[in-house]
């Protein structure tokens, strides 16, 4: 297997962290892992990218226009971590279905085929009393999304080894909310049909 | 075999563990900080007594590392590449006279740079200091080579470098956790005058002598497992006139390369269904020549991939035949990228044949879609309730027009402020103030001159611009900003409280106490929450820089860190808004510039974002309107509608 997950958002939302649980997963699973991540200025309000590479590659770095899926958890970040998704790539995203995508990005997710995959896990969170929880509630969601590498129960079963125990009960909650935001939420893939490929 | 992910800088701690090492030092400084932190971490897990310490600069950490090996242990020391600037006098010493126990300097580049004064390159500085290097592409390989480092050192008894970079250092990859090498290592320092103290016709013979190490590690470079070459599988169909073919004429194109470049043209290949011969060199010098001459000699054209310089190619004798670096194939600065690497390749493959043409159908490019857009642009900023803001807020209402030097740190970010002039090196905003004070003073003008530094800064290179400051009589305001901490780099504690390293209690070196000890005649202590009285501080200190028998003045703007220590904020939170009388004229936004202050474009108002903002209060002071305000408690009937009645929640 060889998957390219490029994960964005701003310093304080858990890129680190899903980074790290999607690592895990891939490692129990058998998989080598590689990938790079940045840091320093990501507490000081800056835009926080992690490449996570799951198959036997040495490059740390994903190229623009070949990530499987892009995981982000902030609207501005996931238009910036657009160009590195690969036609018929999938982004993830934590925002209301209803504000997302700007119609004018249309035009270019169409000739890219990028299916969107929106999903407010900032009601969630907020909904559970923590903010910081938005992060799993996204993870939740990725699992229904067509292609995603990892099921919901190796995941879940990640996350738990990777946080804090006192937050167990609280993540179950969280990442069940981001399943079952998929069965609510009018974010249906948006896979253009005239797309041709070469 | 136990497998377990981990960053880079964890796995080069591995390495060092793994190798026995007795002593490791060092000064933070990104992408090198998480490595002191991975040696505590398993000296904790496995009850070693290595001994660890956060040093007060480069030059110190390697010196003490290094007497540790001249006594018979395993000492490493860690630092970024501009640190190896301020350690390379020991460094380039101690080529010359050598090591006992073996001795590793980590040293992590960072290539573009992404938190760095420059985007130099360790290898070459290895050349210059006569220091064989290991350049790793991965976090496991940084491993690998951390251990055989000191092999290496302890086998020819020299400095060995460890070479990392950005992306190795924060990469994750999966590793292996072996054996620790228990080797007992007893201090046992024997005398050696014309070695350990040799003198300048002393020096000449070691110098002869390290030429002939280097020459002997060469040799075995050679041969080192690390210096791998990559040859094409046979392809299908014809394998023995394929090889008569490769025999008879040179395979038309191959690259030698070093570091993550390495793996990303492997990956790029690979993605591409393309085969060449190719060459890694994981022991960059001194370059084994004969096994890179072999591989050019067999080959029409090569292509060197390697970063941020060209010490790999730099090394090779006769370049007639080679791309890289030196012919302008491959930028000469930042970082290359996947994204900057491609279309030099798949140009090169081409024109060897090795690549079919393009199809025609490109997808479009991003970079018009996305600038329609405005995205906000997120550029680092100090945190919300970070003292610095409150200090450069004042420096620049209390000075404005003067010139404000600056030095390495979170408080660097005051160039968002504009209360940062200058950001030269670590250190150098005393020194800069005095040399600014001198330039005006030969023109008989008067600058108003306020200089900026942090605590961990000011320990680690301050003290002796300061006290040359004195010495010389020069005048400037010096305003140490005192958050108790390295922050940017991952709050290491510093001398100037008692906490060391592995969380057990040293002894202080107090700032003031240093601050005086160079004879310094004003010093004061001020909170720079507390504005007014700070801008009063202020004042008074520049009136000191002007009096006759005035010179220096000091003041230590004392105010933690506040991710790291939220007590303060927490003991005394508040909360503000923004009234509705708000104009949007901005002010606020750019004199304050707190992240928590947000325009809501829609009303062109400024709103107080709650989920950032940490109740810090001092952005009332920005709007001079008076429209933040601090929020009025709620009353008892107010809190009851909010909690709901019946419920029995009390506020």
């Amino acid at each position: 297997m060889r998957y390219a997950i490029l994960l964005a958002g701003i310093g304080g939302q858990g890129v680190l962290f899903a980074h790290n649980v999607l690592a895990e997963c891939a490692l129990a699973q058998g998989f080598n892992v590689t990938g790079a991540e940045t840091h320093g200025m990501s507490q000081r309000g800056g835009s926080v990218v992690s490449h996570l590479k799951i198959g036997d590659t040495a490059a740390p770095l994903i190229r623009q226009g070949t990530a499987d899926f892009v995981i982000a958890f902030d609207a501005a970040e996931a238009y910036r971590a657009l160009p590195y998704l690969k036609r018929s790539g999938t982004l993830i995203v934590n925002v209301s279905p209803e504000n997302f995508p700007d119609a004018q990005i249309q035009p270019q997710l169409d000739a890219w085929a990028i299916a969107v995959r929106a999903c407010d896990a900032d009601t969630i969170a907020r909904n559970l009393d923590r903010a910081s929880a938005a992060n799993v509630a996204l993870l939740g969601f990725a699992t229904t999304c067509e292609n995603f590498p990892f099921t919901a129960v190796a995941l879940r079963a990640a996350i738990a080894r990777i946080a804090h125990p006192r937050f167990t009960a609280l993540n179950e909650k969280a990442f069940t909310e981001g399943i079952n935001a998929c069965q609510d939420s009018h974010s249906a893939a948006r896979r253009a049909s005239t797309a041709t490929l070469p | 075999m136990k497998q377990k992910v981990v960053l880079g800088n964890e796995a080069i701690a591995r390495g060092l563990v793994e190798a026995g090492v007795n002593v490791v030092t060092g000064y933070p400084g990104t992408p090198s900080s998480e490595i002191i932190p991975g040696v505590i971490a398993l000296k904790k897990e496995y009850a070693l007594d290595t001994y660890i310490e956060w040093s007060v600069n480069e030059k110190v950490a390697l010196e003490v590392a290094l007497a540790a090996s001249w006594a018979g242990k395993r000492a490493a020391v860690t630092m970024k590449q501009v640190g190896l600037n301020v350690a390379s006098d020991p460094l380039l010493s101690a080529a010359y006279t050598g090591v006992i126990g073996g001795f590793v300097l980590i040293v992590c580049d960072d290539p573009g740079p992404y938190s760095s004064q420059t985007e130099q390159d360790t290898r070459l500085f290895a050349i210059f200091a006569k220091a064989p290097v290991f350049d790793p592409a991965t976090p496991r390989q940084a491993k690998e080579m951390t251990r055989a480092a000191f092999e290496l050192s302890e086998k020819y008894r020299v400095p060995v470098i460890v070479r990392s970079s950005l992306r190795v250092s924060h990469a994750r990859q999966n590793i292996s956790l072996d054996a620790l090498d228990s080797t007992p290592r007893a201090a046992n320092f024997k005398k050696d005058t014309a070695r350990w103290a040799a003198t300048p016709r002393y020096r000449l013979l070691l110098h002869q002598e390290l030429n002939e190490k280097l020459a002997k590690i060469k040799d075995e470079f050679e041969t080192s497992p690390f210096n791998i070459k990559f040859t094409p599988t046979q392809t299908a169909g014809e394998p023995q006139k394929q090889k008569a073919k490769i025999r008879k004429h040179k395979f038309p194109f191959g690259i030698i390369g070093a570091g993550v470049p390495f793996a990303t043209a492997q990956e790029l290949l690979d993605e591409l269904g393309v085969q060449i011969p190719m060459l890694q060199i994981g022991a960059v010098y001194p370059l084994p020549q004969n096994l890179v001459n072999d591989f050019i000699a067999q080959r029409q054209r090569v292509l060197i991939l390697e970063e941020p310089d060209a010490a790999l190619e730099l090394q090779i004798d006769d370049r007639s035949k080679v791309h890289g670096r030196l012919d302008g194939t491959i930028p000469n600065a930042g970082e290359l990228s996947p994204e900057v690497l491609e279309p030099i390749l798949t140009r090169l493959l081409r024109e060897a044949r090795l690549l079919a043409e393009p199809r025609a159908a490109n997808l479009p490019a991003w970079g018009a879609a996305l600038q329609n857009l405005h995205l906000p642009m997120r550029g680092p900023r100090l945190c919300p309730g970070c003292g610095h803001r409150s200090a450069f807020y004042t420096i620049r209402r209390a000075f404005p027009g003067a010139f404000y030097a600056s030095d390495i740190g979170c408080y660097t970010l005051g160039t968002n402020l504009r209360a940062v002039d200058t950001c030269l090196d670590m250190g150098a905003a005393i020194t800069m103030a005095s040399g600014m004070y001198q330039a005006y003073r030969l023109d008989g003008k008067h600058k108003a001159i306020v200089a900026t530094i942090g605590d961990s800064t000011f320990i680690h290179s301050g003290v002796t611009g300061l006290a040359n400051a004195v010495h010389t009589g020069a005048r400037f305001v010096l305003v140490i900003l005192d958050n108790s901490t390295t922050a940017m780099t991952g709050f290491q504690p510093t001398a100037d409280h008692t906490r060391l390293a592995d969380g057990t209690e040293g002894a202080r070196v107090g700032i003031p106490d240093l601050v005086r000890a160079c004879g310094v005649k004003f010093l004061r202590t001020a909170d720079p929450y507390a504005m007014d009285e700070f801008q009063r501080v202020l004042k008074q200190a520049e009136q000191f820089t002007q009096a006759p028998d005035g010179g220096v003045a000091v003041i230590i703007a004392e105010r933690p860190c506040v991710l790291n220590d939220r007590t303060p904020i927490d003991e005394h939170p508040i909360r503000v808004e923004v009234t509705d009388e708000c104009d949007g004229c901005k002010y606020c936004l750019v004199a304050f510039e707190c992240p928590s202050l947000v325009m809501n474009v829609a009303k062109n108002q400024v709103e107080i974002n709650h989920q950032t903002c940490v109740d810090c209060g001092q952005c009332i002071d920005s709007c001079y309107k008076g429209f933040i305000v601090e929020s009025k408690p709620m009353t008892i009937l107010e809190l009851a509608e909010k909690v709901g009645s019946g419920n029995g929640l009390v506020a």
